[in-house]
């Protein structure tokens, strides 16, 4: 009997161990030893920023850290110190610009949109439309000068009060109605077109009544405020001389 | 895998290094947080700091500039107002839309960077459309009609009319929606409204773009030193119409603009 005996299994072929170049056996300890050294490394100075960096928002301050202060508590006391003055300098002036505000009884006159408001401290007590001025030039043909009908801007005060005011009409009246100028005072004088009532701001400039009602709301005048007969007879009734007008 | 011997020498060190500084700050917890504390004093002490050194700045502009009897104005770029103060008090605060500095609003304005360059006060030198010029009539014209222009009453009397605006600017003047202002200082405002902003207008504008920036490659070739108005910074402050045509007639050349530092402008 033939004894059968199991194929021999052929030998593996053998493995032939395939030389590792130098460098990948040099450099892949190294650089995994590197990353968990990196990552512990990381962890910890993380966990050490968390305390030691005093400030972490994004502006200027941030560069006053504590490193750069060197001792906090020095830093703190300097910091106050600091504070404490410019809290002073604030006190100072909030009170400097507090005594120069409008109080009392004051007019407003917003030349934007036209409106005048009559104000007792904050509180609007009347508010008018007005007209103010149109802002055109205006040139004299035989003269080198030229007006322009802006109405000025600023702090003003009321300094006459007149009862049933007269125009006397200065030269632009002439120049822009195309007319010579007249030869004597009277021809100036124009009666019954300011209204019932003025307030004489000064330099020419005064708030008063119109004929041309309907054009309240425009910037139509001269520089003059024109206000409504109803509106102008209660603000010229409240104020008296030397009442603040403010014009913006 | 085994590693040179020189590179675990030196993980060993360094772990041996971060482990015994960890055990002492295990150990200074509590003065840890008691630093912190102060830390935390320190930062707060910071930010209180430059709010009232801002705060300061802006109240010195003030002061200076309500002791005069003059209105003033601050353009506030981070609040996107404009509001017009006489004697420190706020008379009138016009919101802006949007603040841009290009035409078409896609660049936003760096607060920070302006204020650097225009922390000085801003003097308006021209309102464009301002001051439109009056042309008084013919003399010879009314002297052929027998009518006088400035006398409505004659004009009423003989032309039989209810009422006759002959007055010169009775209609009033209608204030541009789309205009610019120049001021002393090398900064252009140039205020617009939505409603400028159609498509043929649009065009418009990126045309008149294309042609600055041709004109200005053409000047740089011929060698042209740039002009004032190139270095100009133009600021778009887009509005309501109504409010571009008040704040027309309510801004007039000599008027000064304050621009409010910024939270975070360099004081």
């Amino acid at each position: 009997m033939v004894q059968e005996t199991a194929p021999t299994p052929e030998p593996a072929p053998p493995v032939g161990r395939r030389p590792r170049p130098l460098a990948d056996l040099i450099l892949r300890p190294i650089v995994l030893l590197a990353a968990i050294w990196v990552l512990i490394a990381a962890g910890y100075f993380a966990l050490r920023s968390d305390r030691s960096v005093a400030v972490t928002e994004d502006d200027a301050d941030a560069l006053e850290s504590v490193e750069a202060v060197g001792d906090l508590d020095t830093a703190i006391d300097k910091v106050e110190k600091e504070v404490q003055q410019l809290e002073s300098r604030n006190r100072r002036l909030r009170r400097q610009i507090h005594s120069f505000r409008p109080r009392g009884l004051h007019l407003v006159i917003d030349t934007g949109d036209n409106h005048l408001y009559l104000m007792d401290g904050e509180t609007v007590v009347r508010d008018a439309i007005v007209s103010t001025g149109s802002g055109v030039r205006l040139a004299d043909p035989d003269n080198p000068r030229s007006w322009v009908f802006d109405t000025p801007r600023g702090e003003f005060q009321v300094i006459r009060k007149i009862n049933d005011p007269v125009w006397t009409k200065p030269d632009w009246a002439f120049v822009e109605a195309g007319e010579g100028l007249p030869s004597s005072w009277r021809e100036r004088v124009e009666e019954g077109v300011l209204g019932q009532y003025a307030l004489d701001l000064g330099d020419g400039y005064l708030i008063h009544g119109t004929l041309f009602e309907r054009a309240l709301g425009l910037h139509v005048t001269h520089g003059c405020v024109r206000v409504g007969a109803k509106d102008l007879e209660a603000i010229f009734k409240t104020v008296a001389i030397g009442t603040k007008v403010y014009i913006i | 895998m085994r590693a040179p011997t020189p590179v675990l020498a030196a993980l060993l060190v360094t772990s041996v290094a971060l482990s015994t500084g960890a055990r002492t700050e295990a150990t200074g917890a509590t003065a840890a947080r008691a630093a912190d504390g102060r830390q935390d004093r320190y930062r707060s002490l910071l930010k209180e700091r430059r709010a009232l050194h801002r705060e300061n700045t802006i109240l010195e502009i003030e002061a200076k500039s309500a002791a005069a009897k003059s209105p003033y104005i601050f353009l506030d770029l981070e609040a996107a107002t404009l509001e017009f103060r006489v004697r420190g008090k706020v008379l009138k605060t016009y919101r802006i839309s949007s603040l841009s500095t290009d035409s078409r609003g896609k660049e936003p304005v760096n607060a920070e960077e302006l204020w650097s360059k225009f922390s000085g006060p801003l003097m308006v030198e021209e309102v464009q459309g301002g001051q439109p010029e009056l042309v008084p009539p013919d003399p010879e014209a009314g002297r052929e009609t027998g009518l006088l222009f400035s006398d409505p009453n004659q004009l009423r009397e003989e032309t039989g009319a209810v009422e006759v605006d002959t007055d010169a600017g009775i209609l009033g003047i209608e204030a541009p929606t789309d205009y610019w202002i120049r001021v002393k200082e090398p900064l252009m405002l140039h205020i617009h409204s939505p409603k400028d902003q159609s498509t043929s207008r649009q065009a418009l504008q990126r045309f008149s773009d294309v042609l600055s920036s041709i004109g200005s490659a053409v000047s740089s070739l011929w060698g042209g030193g740039s002009s004032a108005r190139d270095a100009d910074v133009t600021i778009w402050l887009t509005v309501e119409p109504e409010i571009a045509q008040q704040l027309h007639h309510s801004l007039l050349p000599g008027e000064t603009i304050w621009l409010v530092p910024p939270h975070r402008a360099r004081l």
